[in-house]
């Protein structure tokens, strides 16, 4: 207890100034074991430690304290602890034990789910993310954990925050694909389609050696919203994608594949027999929901359909063609669809004719040009990133070894300046 | 062509010794392409895929991969337990 003592004052005295902050870095980790050691011991020191003052100090005891299995009860208890700590302290002295940071980040959504009581760690672990981000582009592992607690707590708003920026560097693959998996699903729940389909895409089409459960699980949603949002789906992967997902991905999603060719036909009756006789598998995945509102959307494409033919019809002529039960039924699909600014039309409720007009459109506001602007800007931004990674690869170790490696088996005439061996 | 490029190619390519003319061929490929900057997102049908060539990727992190080769689906013990909440019927 007495080597606590002096470790206690330590943390009180060396937690100014960055050079100190890095001094007792090196203390606390010969310290750690000892720490680990007697955990139970820590608990009345917690309290002479400041988590906001004395952050690195306090996460060492923190880590130690809550390491090994806990009950439900003791979960309670921990939780505002967990939560406190992770609120306010200092974002430059945890990095300086990022992977500290993480485990304790890790146990707090493990308690909060063991007490079923998700919606208690989502701002906690939302301040956890932007502590340990080094920028916003910088996807850390806790990203995934923090959308995990939006989905089971349904706070897809708050997710969506996160899902908002960009990134381009990720700590471990296994995250990105979580990051996407979910990221997509909150989407969906916002119904943001669009996002949800290009977070989707980029599970699907990552690198990797073998067919992975996440990618299987994305492919299937990614089906389904093609279908909500396009109405259409095509099951050629683009060339990027693995040859691991070219060759398996569909061989996992057989029952969704045919779901979009039954959708193609445009055939409402058929399609609803379909899903009735495979309603089972899309509830064990957990798609059911999302098969529902497949089955509206294909109204609403019809019904889109009708606008590229004709300039007007009747609601009893929109309700047979879409196989709608009445005019009435008819009525609330237009009303809908115009409200969501999915066709442009007016509804004469005297004669019960629908007129679709033209997207009133004319890319000449001041907010377009301001949409056109920045969408040029990212791009450009984009465009410089590409030319920087590309740079970086090429001096990459892994990478010229290994093309240092095939070197012999090229043509006399493809040799060049570049070294035959690239030692590692 | 930028000669790291082109022995990239060559690597993915794997067929051991190439001729001058299948290099030009391959130079041919590697022509850049003007970019549709506004072309939206489409369905993966219409998508506009890279211009690569039309071979097995590149693995760069060797024999092992980044994931477990099993026959077995890798992470399939990733948390996916959710309830079914897109259900609108249940807004409606």
């Amino acid at each position: 207890m007495g080597s606590i003592e002096n470790l206690v004052t330590q943390i009180q005295g060396l937690s100014g100034s960055i050079d100190d902050i890095a001094h007792l870095h090196n203390i606390l980790k010969v310290a750690d074991e000892s720490l680990h050691a007697e955990p139970s011991a820590l608990s009345s020191v917690l309290d002479q430690v400041d988590p906001a003052k004395h952050s690195l100090g306090y996460l060492y005891f923190l880590e130690a304290f809550t390491s090994g299995p806990v009950s439900k009860e003791q979960a309670l208890t921990l939780i505002p602890i967990l939560a406190r700590f992770i609120n306010c302290c200092d974002a430059q002295q945890i990095r300086f034990a990022p992977d500290k940071f993480v485990s304790v980040c890790k146990r707090f959504k493990d308690h909060v789910l063991l007490i079923e009581s998700p919606l208690r760690g989502v701002s906690p672990m939302r301040a956890a993310v932007r502590k340990l981000q080094t920028t916003s582009e910088h996807l850390t592992t806790l990203h995934p954990d923090f959308l995990l607690l939006c989905l089971l707590s349904k706070s897809y708003n708050i997710g969506l925050s996160v899902l908002e920026d960009d990134i381009f560097d990720v700590d471990q693959p296994r995250d990105l694909f979580l990051y996407c998996y979910y990221g997509g699903m909150i989407c969906i729940g916002q119904k943001r389609f669009r996002k949800a389909l290009e977070l989707l895409h980029n599970v699907v089409t990552a690198p990797m050696n073998a067919i992975n459960a996440i990618a299987v699980e994305a492919y299937k949603k990614y089906i389904l919203v093609s279908l909500i949002h396009y109405g259409q789906f095509s099951t050629s992967l683009p060339k990027y994608a693995s040859s691991a997902a070219q060759r398996n991905l569909k061989n996992f999603c057989q029952p969704y594949i045919e779901l979009a060719t039954t959708y193609s036909s445009g055939k409402i009756a058929e399609f609803k027999i379909y899903v009735d006789t495979n309603r089972e598998k899309y509830d064990n995945d957990k798609n059911l929901g999302l098969v529902k509102q497949v089955v509206s959307s294909m109204y609403k494409h019809n019904i889109q359909r009708l606008t590229q033919t004709y300039l007007t019809l009747s609601l009893q002529d929109i309700a047979n063609t879409v196989q709608l039960g009445s005019p009435k039924e008819a009525e609330m699909h237009v009303l809908q669809m115009i409200q969501d600014g999915e066709i442009f039309a007016t509804i004469n409720q005297k004669d019960g004719m629908v007129r679709f007009l033209e997207d009133p459109e004319q890319y000449k506001t001041c907010q377009m040009i301001e949409h056109i602007d920045s969408s040029i800007q990212r791009i450009m931004t984009l465009s410089r990133k590409l030319n920087a990674m590309d740079e970086l690869m090429s001096y990459d170790p892994l990478y010229l070894s290994k093309v240092g490696r095939e070197r012999q088996r090229f043509d006399f005439d493809d040799f060049d300046t570049v070294p035959q061996k690239f030692p590692i | 062509m930028h000669p790291r490029v082109h022995l990239h190619k060559q690597l993915e390519r794997g067929t051991g010794w190439t001729t001058v003319r299948e290099r030009e061929r391959a130079r041919e490929k590697m022509r850049p392409t003007p970019m549709d900057y506004f072309a939206e997102l489409e369905d993966q049908g219409t998508t506009v895929a890279m211009d690569v060539d039309d071979v097995d990727p590149l693995e760069i992190f060797g024999g092992e991969g980044v994931l477990s080769v099993d026959n077995k689906l890798a992470d399939a013990d990733f948390f996916n337990a959710f309830e079914d909440d897109f259900d609108d019927a249940d807004i409606n």
